[in-house]
This record gives C-alpha cells, structure tokens and sequence, in this order.
C-alpha cells in the first residue's frame, strides 16, 4: 500500500501529511518547554536566596550555540541539495549535521562532568566553601572496629498494617575495610570468613531462624573508609549502613578536605542589611571565615573593599547593599592560588600572589596530583550542615539546569538518530521519488530547527544571565 | 515551502536560498555574540540586561521560526495551530504568574 500525500498536498489541508504531523508534534513541544521555562521563572523569582548568575562556563556553552546552529544550516544545505538531485552533496551536508550533534553531546557530556566533580559545603550558619574534594573523596574513617552486626530482612507492620521490609546486609561494606581481613567469630565461636555468597547465606538462615540480627566479632580489629552516601547514620562509636549492617569501633576522621575555589559569605545577612559595616561583622563570624587561612581572610577584606570603593566611586548616593550584583561581587570570593580564575584578579597581584603563597602551599601540594592551584581547607563534619556535588540535589538552579539541558539533550540524541537514518537508508526511496525524501529530510529539519531554537533561550537563561 | 508554485523548486531559487541560509546562520551568529558581550554590559540592574537578553533570544529565535523553518510562506492551517500553542503556553505561564498576585504572597505570608 502507498502512503497518501507525502508529496502532493492534501486537498483540505494544502499541505502534504507528514509537515501537518510534524507542525502538530512541535506545537506540543512548545507547550513542554514552555511549562519547563514557566517552572524556570517561578523559581527564580520565587528563590529566597540570589539566583547563582555565571556559575556555568560561558565558552563551552557558546561552541554549543554556534554548533547547533552551524548544524541547522548544514540541514538545510542537505534538504536543498536533495531539491537539486545532488545526493552526494546531501550525504557530506547530512553528515556534518549529525556530527555537529555528537559535538554538542561530547560537549555537554564535559559539562555535567564538571559539575558531578565540583562541590559546594553549606556550613551550619549558611557560608558556603565552593571546590573540588581533596584527591576526589571524602570518608568517613573509622578503626579499631570489633563487631560487625549484621541485619536480616525484618518484616514489621506499619501504617494500614502493611508489611514493612528492611533491607538485610550485602556485602557493600566489606569495600570499605582498608586494612585487616574479614575474619570473624560469630556467636557460638565457629570462624567465618565474609564474602558475598557467605553474607547472603548467613542471612538466609538467621531468617529462617526469625533470628534478626547476626553478631560476629573480628579476629584481629579492622580499619574501615567508608563513603557517606552508604552510611544511614553514625555515632563516634557506630556506624549504621543504610542496608542495616552495624560496625562499632572508633570514629577516626570525619573531616571534610576541600580544594576550595569559592567563598561565598552571603547567606550572612539579609540583602537589605543597611550598612556594609554590620555586614562584613557578621562575615566574619562565619563558620566558612573560621576554617579559611588566614591570608584567604585578608584578602578577602581586600577584595570587598575594592568592590565597595568601586560601586560608591559609580553609583554615588546608592546603599550597596540594596543591589544584588555587589553584594555578589563584594561578599564572595574566587579562591585561587594563581588567581587567573575569577574578578578579583588584577594583573599586578598575580606576582604577589604566588609568592606570598608559595611557602605555606606550593610544597604540601607538590606531590599530590590534582587541583595544586587551589588551598586545601579541612571542614569538621559538625560545621557542615549540606554538601553535595552540583547536581539537581545542590539547589534549585541545578535542579531546573539539569531538567531542562538535559531533556533538551534527549531531544538532541532523538534529532541525530533519525538524522542518522536518513542518511544511511535514504536512498531507496530517493531513487523511487526524490520529492519524497527531500520531504522526509525537511520533516526533520523542522524537529532540528526547534531543538535549535530551544537552545537559543536556554543558553542566555543558563549561562548568561 | 509550497509545492503550487513552480518557481519554488527552480536551481535559481534553491541557489539563492541557499545563500540565504548561510547569511541567516552567520547574523545567528552575530547575534548570540552580541548576547553574550551585552550581559557583561552594566546597564545599572541586572534586570535591564535579562530583559536585553530575552529580547535578543526572541529576535533569534524568530530568525530561525521564519526562515529556517519557513513560516514566513507557510500556509494557514500551520498558523491556526501555533495560535492555539501561543494561547496554551500564554495559559502556563499565567498560572506561575498567579502565585505571586495571592493575595497571602502580597501580604508576606510567603
């Protein structure tokens, strides 16, 4: 059976089929983008704390921009050089197009990269230290551990007396024994030693016992590094994994290693806060202040002073601290040892810079890999009161950043496969009715177009402003 | 694209469009560089250059709607469609509009 109206127009419509499907298809397109900008807007004017304004790198997201709409154009070049019956000329303007796609997936895939890699500490008085974790992990170190408890699958009635199922102990937590072999004793001195298969039968049959928990004490005390995320809750004597698993022993270090590239002081005070005096009291009884070395502090007095003279010396008779922008500029501060990061550089500091720093922290750093222009800053766990990576969890810019790149990423991946198809299995029914095909590849064009399109207010929305 | 005239599908015209493609591509261009330079602009409140900003994302984005996905000759019943888009996401965009004329927001309640 043949397809109506892929190139004749239909009679009521005036249009052949697939543009009147694809027009349809985009138009409810615009409404879920649309709802995801209006979900934008809300947060942002609704966020009780500044909106984060240039946190993403701008030059990434320009290629991005000018990528996509190189590859808008090459679509066209191909869907008018099917129009003139050239189909080499359509295959190479095709393939640029869907190698501009993978660009701007590769691009992106840096990007996210970036952000799951940087991380930002909410202090319990609300200063923030932005920075990468010291060499990429953070632990909770524990030692002189004597028991292991392991935990069955308990089942107990909760509410409307449907059965609540804990979950029993894997073998997740022997990964992060450090030193000492998973030897132990359980209750009736018979040694076992802890693998997977031997978990999982020890807790098959403690449950057919109704026996809940499984005691075992180890032969020789074991060292224990263990990442928070698995940890359900921890005491300096215990340790409670989220699959029920119990250590105890000895809380060794729970302190938090920052390579910190940004203090950010604003959650100090409210915006409207009137004089810069008050202000700049208040940030210095910052947890973030405390833990910051103390030549971080003078400059970061400098540097406040500087915006301050700045602002009065352009706005005379504004209060400063009525404007978001300075209060941005003036109460954080990029960190940076070679201060070629941030606005607070200035040319003629870059010398000092260095040599003021280079005793107290070239030298630590030299043999560490890794971030060496920025200073280690140890944070204890009572003063931490968040910290996550930059993903949706971090706060609502990230939340809407991710929702929104990422289901126009989809839309990019979606737009290359079937670019892809075109291409490669195009040519049967060129050869049949070349109309057809150029109508097909116009077809997507349109989708192509959109996504393009869309990324011409996130950039701006995201990156810029 | 509409497929009565048969002008349309002449080399002359497809030649041009052709070369108009490239030129709308490269003021795309331009204009997201303009974007870009006019944030780090200081128009006295950060609100003045979001406004700029959208402005010039509207004017590109209505560069690509026009030309690139041929509104500008297309016909009626694709109008009738993006009417009834407009009106919906008008709709979506007033229902985050409401929140903030409560009148518990107004009063400081939230």
């Amino acid at each position: 059976m043949e397809i109506p109206f892929t190139v004749k127009p239909r009679p009521d419509t005036g249009l052949w089929n697939a543009k009147v499907g694809i027009w349809l298809f985009l138009a409810s397109e615009v409404m879920l983008f649309g709802g995801l900008f209006s979900a934008y807007i809300f947060l942002r004017i609704g966020a009780d704390f500044p909106w984060p304004v240039h946190v993403l790198k701008v030059p990434l997201g320009f290629i991005n921009t000018f990528v996509l709409i190189f590859s808008s154009v090459t679509v066209l070049q191909a869907w008018l050089a099917l129009k003139m019956r050239q189909y080499t000329r359509y295959k190479i303007w095709m393939a640029l197009t869907i190698l501009c796609a993978l660009g701007f997936m590769v691009i992106k895939a840096f990007e996210y990269s970036d952000k799951i890699h940087h991380y930002g500490v909410r202090m319990q008085d609300g200063s923030v230290l932005e920075g990468h974790l010291a060499n990429g992990e953070y632990n909770v170190k524990f030692g002189e551990v004597t028991t292991v408890t392991l935990a069955t699958r308990a089942t107990s009635k909760g509410l409307f007396n449907i059965n609540l199922v804990s979950p029993a102990s894997d073998a997740g937590f022997l990964k992060f024994i450090t030193s000492g072999n998973p030897e132990f004793k359980d209750t009736s001195g018979k040694t076992v030693t802890l693998n997977s298969a031997e978990i999982s039968r020890l807790v098959k049959d403690a449950e057919k016992n109704k026996q809940p928990t499984i005691k075992l004490t180890t032969m020789a005390p074991l060292k224990f590094a263990i990442n928070p995320s698995k940890i359900a809750d921890y005491t300096a004597s215990k340790v409670i994994f989220k699959d029920g698993t119990e250590i105890e022993g000895k809380l060794e270090d729970d302190t938090l290693r920052l390579e910190a590239d940004m203090v950010d002081l604003r959650r100090l005070f409210p915006l409207n806060e009137d004089r810069i005096k008050d202000a700049l009291a208040a940030v210095q009884n910052a947890d973030a202040w405390r833990v910051l070395p103390a030549e971080w502090k003078e400059k970061f007095l400098v540097h406040n002073k500087k915006e301050t003279d700045k602002f009065i010396k352009k706005h005379k008779g504004h209060n400063p601290m009525e404007n978001a922008d300075f209060v941005r500029d003036a109460f954080s501060m990029p960190i940076s040892l070679h201060a070629d990061g941030g606005h607070a550089a200035e040319p003629e500091k870059k010398a000092d810079h260095k040599a003021a720093v280079s005793t107290n922290h070239d030298a630590p750093h030299a043999e560490e890999g890794g971030h060496h222009d920025h200073p280690e800053i140890a944070i204890e766990k009572k003063d931490i009161a968040f910290y996550s990576n930059f993903t949706p969890k971090y706060n609502n810019y990230y939340a809407i950043y991710f929702a929104l790149t990422g289901l126009h990423g989809l839309h990019v991946m979606a737009g290359a496969l079937v670019l892809t198809y075109m291409l490669f299995f195009g040519k049967r029914i060129y050869k049949v009715n070349p109309e057809h095909q150029a109508n097909r590849v116009e077809t997507v064009g349109l989708f192509w177009h959109f996504v393009d399109l869309v990324w011409i207010f996130l950039f701006p929305l995201l990156y810029l402003m | 694209m509409s497929h009565d005239h048969h002008d349309h599908d002449s080399p002359e015209y497809l030649k041009k469009q052709s070369l108009l493609v490239w030129k709308i591509g490269g003021w795309l261009i331009v204009f997201t560089c303009l974007t870009v330079w006019l944030q780090y602009v200081d128009f006295g409140s950060h609100s003045r250059n979001v406004i700029i900003g959208l402005l010039l994302a509207a004017f590109k984005a209505s560069l690509v709607a026009l030309i690139f996905m041929h509104l500008k000759s297309e016909r009626g019943l694709i109008y009738k469609f993006l009417a009834f888009t407009v009106i919906f996401v008008i709709g979506l965009f007033a229902l985050t509009y409401l929140h903030y004329v409560s009148p518990l927001y107004t009063e400081g309640l939230f």
